[in-house]
């Protein structure tokens, strides 16, 4: 259950974030792009804080998903269980990364 | 006034041929007749070794479900003047045939078992009946009229590709009792349904809505399980 309802919140996370990250990428201005403007914004603390949400709600969310789809559409358990374990270690390093790249 | 129709049946007659083949038949019918009674007609007159379920034929007993037309639905409850003049006709999909249109519904049932679908009340009867209120009663009347004919557990794409998916109609059973005042067995029903092939499988696709010769509004009730499921899980209920 929880982890369903989880889902349904990353999802909400998501519309929001994303719209959010579209509208500040494409439609303010070029000044907003330059590498000092982009340094400068990614070093704030509540960018940061941003970009980790939304790191993590999209990895929840895309796994999550898979796993429903692993759940239902592949038969063999020793292939499912090979993939619902991929399914597990991926988002982690994927996280990790991200985690390093958004904070260091 | 009566106008001819083309009926194509799928066939699969294991005793004579493990193959699947397509007859068809050319018969009369009025615009009263329903595509069971073709099928009857075909039987009686043309070849009786046609097999299918039917009891009732009035849309009450729900034997008569098979794919007509791509869609689900009762043979007894479908008119042939609603139809193209080219009547397809195949068994129920994804579950076991047994013969021509008869499929095993073993698979179905067992769903329906799982589910707990009787009243469990532990506390002493009273001198008559356990009273329920026409409020009460209303809260579940959509899905009471559900007649178990299996359409829309078999037009379920989930169920398909996961026969271990509980299926919209034993979920519907599953409502039935859970929102019933007098049912006192939440916890163990909830537990039957939140596992991970059960109500967190539905996916919306409302294809069950769809071929429900009963026009239940079975997605609705998936929806509100999952919602009381959460709500029980917040109160430290079984996840």
């Amino acid at each position: 259950m929880w982890s369903w309802l989880l889902h349904r919140i990353t999802g909400v996370i998501l519309v929001v974030g994303l719209l959010y990250h579209f509208i500040l990428m494409h439609f303010m201005g070029h000044d907003n792009y330059s590498y000092e403007a982009v340094i400068q914004r990614l070093s704030e603390p509540s960018w940061k804080v941003f970009n980790i949400v939304f790191l993590f709600s999209a990895l929840y969310h895309g796994f999550y998903g898979l796993n429903g789809l692993i759940t239902e559409y592949v038969k063999g358990n020793s292939l499912k269980n090979f993939l619902k374990f991929i399914i597990i270690i991926l988002p982690l390093a994927l996280a990790f990364f991200g985690i390093k790249i958004v904070l260091f | 006034m009566s106008k001819y129709y083309t009926f194509k049946i799928k066939r699969y007659l294991p005793d004579e041929n493990p193959k699947i083949r397509w007859d068809v038949f050319r018969l009369k019918l009025n615009s009263m007749e329903r595509v069971l009674d073709g099928l009857v007609k075909i039987k009686e007159t043309m070849d009786g070794t046609l097999t299918f379920r039917k009891s009732c034929a009035h849309g009450v007993c729900g034997s008569c479900a098979m794919k007509i037309n791509g869609k689900n639905r009762l043979a007894c409850q479908t008119l042939v003047k609603d139809l193209p003049e080219k009547i397809e006709i195949e068994p129920l999909p994804s579950l076991p045939v047994i013969k021509d249109l008869v499929v095993d519904m073993t698979l179905f049932f067992q769903k329906n078992d799982k589910v707990l679908p009787y009243l469990i009340n532990e506390e002493p009867p009273p001198e008559r009946e356990r009273i329920q209120s026409p409020e009460d009663q209303h809260k579940i009347l959509e899905s009471i009229t559900c007649i178990m004919c299996g359409s829309c557990t078999t037009s379920c794409p989930v169920f398909w590709t996961d026969k271990e998916y509980l299926g919209p109609s034993a979920l519907l059973k599953a409502y039935r009792f859970l929102f019933d005042t007098r049912d006192r067995a939440i916890e163990e029903r909830l537990e039957a349904v939140t596992g991970e092939h059960g109500v967190w499988r539905c996916h919306s696709i409302f294809n069950c809505v769809e071929v429900c010769p009963k026009e239940i509004d079975i997605t609705k009730h998936i929806l509100k399980l999952k919602r009381l499921a959460v709500k029980k899980g917040f109160k430290g209920g079984p996840e």
